[in-house]
C-alpha cells in the first residue's frame, strides 16, 4: 500500500520542481535560461504547455483511468474554452454584448468561468445519452462529437466567413490579450508559467480528493464492474455523466489558458488528432493515477521537442515525417513494456522492489509485516 | 416511510401478513418464447432465511434478478414493506433495502477489500464530487465513519486483517465472504445470496453457515439460492422449490424432502439423495 502521505509528498516534490525551473528561469544564474539548461532542446514555453495540457489530461484521466469511459473526444472540449476565450475576450459586440468589455481587465476571467459552465452544460446535454453506450461504442460516439466541434471551429460554424467571422476558419484568431488581475499582467511568460501551474497543482489537488473519496470509489466501482456497482446502489448513469462534465469543464479552463498563452487559436491542435494526443498522454502516464498526468504530458512534450532537435543527428535531413514515425515506434515500446503507463509502471517497479527487500529483511524483522 | 397500498384484488387474493418484508405476487418473466417464470408467488417474512432450491434452468437467479431489478418483470408485483419495486433501477432498490451477492463473484477486484466494502456503504451516504474535491468537514466526517464502519463489518464476516489485501487477490472463498459483507454495507433489509457455497472448500463452507445465522441471529433476513441441499436443509427456515419457472413447492425443510411434486420433479425417483 502506498503511504498515507504520499500523495501530500507527491504535491510538494512536484510543486518544488515548479517553483526550481520557475526560478531559474527568472534569475537565469550565470546568465542561462532554462532553455540553455537542456541545450535548448526543451524550451520554457513547453513547461508552459506541461501545465496546461496537465489539467485537461487529470480530467481525462478520472474518466478513462478511474470511470474507464473513453473518450476519443476530448480535444472538443479544448477547444470549446479555447475558442470562447479567443472569440468574446476579444469581440464581445458579435454577440451583442458592449464592445468596451475588451478594455476591462476582468472580462477574460468572466469568459473563462463562463466558457467551463457552458462546456460543462454542453457536456451534461451530450454525455446523457452517449454515455449510456459501452466500450467501442461510445469511443464511437465521442470520436464523431470532436470531429464536429472541431469541423464548426474550422469552418466558422457554417456562416461565409466574409459576412460574420467568429471563429476565423482555417486561420483561426488572432490577439487574445494576455490575463491581467487589475494592473498587474501576467505576462512575460515566467509569470504566466507560475500561474499556469497554480493552476494545475490545484487541479491535480481537488481531482486527488476526488478519487480518494465516496464519489471515488463509485468511479473505481463502475470501471470494474457495472452491474456490480449498480446494485450495490451506485446511480451509474448518473456518476458517468458528472464525471463527463468534470473532464470536460477542467479541458475548457486548460482550453482558455491555452488561448491566452498562445494568444491566437486555430483549429488544428482541437482535431482527431488532437484528442488522440491527449489520450496517449493519458496512456503513458497511466491511467488510473491523477500523478501520471504532468508526467504523461511531460514525457510526450519533451519526447516532441528532443526528437524535433536531435532527430537529424539520427537520420541526416529527417523531416517531420520520420518523427512522427519514431514517436509512434516509442510508444509502441512503451505499451509493450509498461502498458500500465510509464508513470504507474516504475512506481509499481518500485513498490515490488521494495517489497522485495522488506520481505527479505522481514526475516530479522518480523514485526515489520504487521505494520504494513 | 411512504407505503403504496396494494390494490383492492391483490389484498383479498393474498393478504399480506403483517411480518412480511417481501412479497413476489404472481411474477412472470418472459424471454422471447422463454416463460423463465411463470406465475411465481412467494412471501418472505421477516427474520426468515429463504432457501431457493430447483434444476438448473429452474428460473432461480431469474427471480433473483427480477426481485433486484436487473431484470423487469413481465408480469407481476413484487413488493418490499408493500411498496412495489416493478420499475426501479438495481440502485433505487439497493436503496429501498435489498442487497445481493453473484452466482459469479463480482468484486472491484483492483480494489482493497476495504474500499469493495465502502462502495457497498455508498447508497447510505451523500458526498458529492464537490464536497470531496473541497474536502469539506461533512465529507471528511462522513469519510471517517465509513471507514470504521466498514472495519467494523470486516470484523463481523471474521476477516479484520483483509481491509488492505486486493479484492482480487483473495482466495476464493474469501472473496465470496467479502461479497457478503459489501452487500451488508448497504444497510439491507433483505439479503440476497446467489449460490453463497459454489465453489467452497468444507471450511470455507462451514465458516460461510455460521456467518449466515450469526446475521440471522442479528434479525437479518436472507434469502439464498443453492446447489448445496445439506447446506440448505441445515440453515433454512422454509423452502421454495422451484421448476420450469414455477413454483411447485413451498415449505418448512422437512416438509419439502418428503413433498412428492417435488421428489417428482426435481430429485426423479432417487428420494434418498434429498438429505
Amino acid at each position: 500500500m502506498a503511504n498515507k502521505y504520499g500523495d501530500v509528498i507527491g504535491v510538494a516534490v512536484l510543486a518544488v520542481a515548479v517553483l526550481l525551473i520557475g526560478l531559474f528561469q527568472v534569475f537565469q544564474p550565470g546568465g542561462a535560461t532554462f532553455g540553455d539548461l537542456t541545450g535548448g532542446i526543451v524550451t520554457f514555453s513547453t513547461m508552459v504547455r506541461i501545465g496546461i495540457l496537465t489539467i485537461v489530461i487529470v480530467g481525462l484521466n478520472m474518466l478513462m483511468g478511474y470511470a474507464g469511459q473513453i473518450s476519443l473526444g476530448q480535444a472538443a472540449f479544448y477547444g470549446m474554452g479555447a475558442y470562447a476565450s479567443a472569440v468574446f475576450s476579444t469581440r464581445p459586440e458579435l454577440f451583442g454584448l458592449p464592445e468596451s468589455l475588451v478594455a476591462m481587465w476582468w472580462w477574460p476571467w468572466v469568459v473563462i468561468l463562463a466558457a467551463m459552465g457552458f462546456t460543462g452544460l454542453f457536456a451534461y446535454l451530450v454525455g446523457r445519452p452517449i454515455l449510456r453506450l459501452k466500450g467501442h461504442y461510445l469511443a464511437m460516439a465521442t470520436l464523431g462529437l470532436g470531429i464536429m466541434v472541431y469541423i464548426l471551429f474550422r469552418e466558422n460554424f457554417g456562416f461565409r466567413t466574409t459576412e460574420t467571422n467568429i471563429t476565423g476558419g482555417y486561420d483561426g484568431l488572432f490577439d487574445v490579450p494576455r490575463l491581467a488581475i487589475g494592473g498587474f499582467s501576467l505576462w512575460p511568460v515566467e509569470r504566466y508559467y507560475f500561474f499556469v501551474w497554480a493552476i494545475a497543482l490545484i487541479v491535480i489537488v481537488l481531482a486527488m480528493n476526488m478519487v480518494k473519496s465516496r464519489p471515488g470509489r463509485a468511479l473505481r466501482a463502475i470501471h470494474s464492474s457495472e452491474i456490480a456497482a449498480e446494485t450495490m446502489g451506485v446511480d451509474t448513469a448518473s456518476f458517468k455523466v458528472q464525471v463527463f462534465v468534470i473532464s470536460a469543464v477542467f479541458a475548457s479552463l486548460a482550453g482558455s489558458l491555452y488561448a491566452h498563452f498562445q494568444a491566437a487559436v486555430s483549429p488544428a491542435p482541437f482535431s482527431f488528432e488532437g484528442s488522440l494526443d491527449l489520450v496517449v498522454m493519458a496512456a503513458v502516464g497511466g491511467m488510473a493515477s491523477v500523478w501520471g498526468a504532468p508526467f504523461g504530458v511531460a514525457t510526450i512534450l519533451v519526447l516532441e521537442d528532443l526528437l524535433r532537435a536531435r532527430l537529424d543527428l539520427i537520420f541526416e535531413g529527417a523531416s517531420g515525417e520520420i518523427e512522427v514515425i519514431v514517436f509512434g515506434g516509442l510508444l509502441v515500446l512503451i505499451m509493450i513494456f509498461m502498458p500500465e503507463g510509464v508513470f504507474v509502471g516504475i512506481r509499481n517497479r518500485i513498490n515490488a522492489w521494495r517489497e522485495e527487500r522488506a520481505g527479505a529483511a522481514g526475516d530479522a524483522l518480523p514485526e515489520q509485516g504487521a505494520a504494513k | 416511510m411512504s407505503v403504496t397500498l396494494p390494490d383492492e384484488q391483490t389484498r383479498q387474493a393474498a393478504p399480506p401478513r403483517a411480518e412480511t418484508l417481501l412479497s413476489v405476487e404472481n411474477v412472470d418473466m418472459v424471454f422471447g418464447g422463454l416463460k423463465a417464470l411463470n406465475e411465481v408467488t412467494t412471501q418472505i417474512l421477516h427474520g426468515q432465511i429463504k432457501g431457493i432450491i430447483g434444476p438448473n434452468g429452474a428460473g432461480k437467479s431469474t427471480l433473483f434478478n427480477v426481485v433486484t431489478g436487473i431484470y423487469t418483470p413481465t408480469n407481476g408485483d413484487v413488493c418490499l414493506n408493500a411498496e412495489s419495486l416493478v420499475g426501479l433501477k438495481p440502485n433505487e432498490i439497493a436503496e429501498r433495502g435489498i442487497a445481493r451477492t453473484f452466482q459469479t463473484i463480482r468484486l472491484f477486484g483492483d480494489m482493497s477489500v476495504l474500499e469493495n466494502v465502502m462502495v457497498g456503504q455508498h447508497v447510505r451516504t451523500r458526498t458529492t464530487f464537490l464536497a470531496a474535491a473541497l474536502r469539506l468537514p461533512a465529507a471528511r466526517r462522513e469519510e471517517r465513519a465509513m471507514r470504521e464502519r466498514a472495519h467494523e463489518l470486516l470484523a463481523l464476516c471474521g476477516i479484520p486483517d483483509k481491509a488492505d489485501t486486493l479484492a482480487g487477490n483473495l482466495p476464493f472463498g474469501q472473496q465470496r465472504i467479502v461479497e457478503i459483507a459489501r452487500a451488508l454495507a448497504t444497510d439491507p433489509k433483505l439479503l440476497v445470496l446467489d449460490e453463497p457455497a459454489s465453489g467452497l472448500t468444507g471450511v470455507e463452507r462451514d465458516e460461510l453457515v455460521a456467518l449466515i445465522r450469526r446475521l440471522r441471529d442479528d434479525g437479518m433476513t436472507i434469502v439464498l439460492v443453492e446447489h448445496d441441499m445439506q447446506l440448505v436443509m441445515n440453515l433454512v427456515d422454509e423452502v421454495l422449490v422451484l421448476d420450469y419457472g414455477r413454483a411447485i413447492a413451498e415449505g418448512p425443510p422437512d416438509q419439502i424432502k418428503t413433498d412428492p411434486a417435488v421428489i417428482a420433479a426435481y430429485l426423479g425417483e432417487d428420494a434418498g439423495s434429498l438429505v
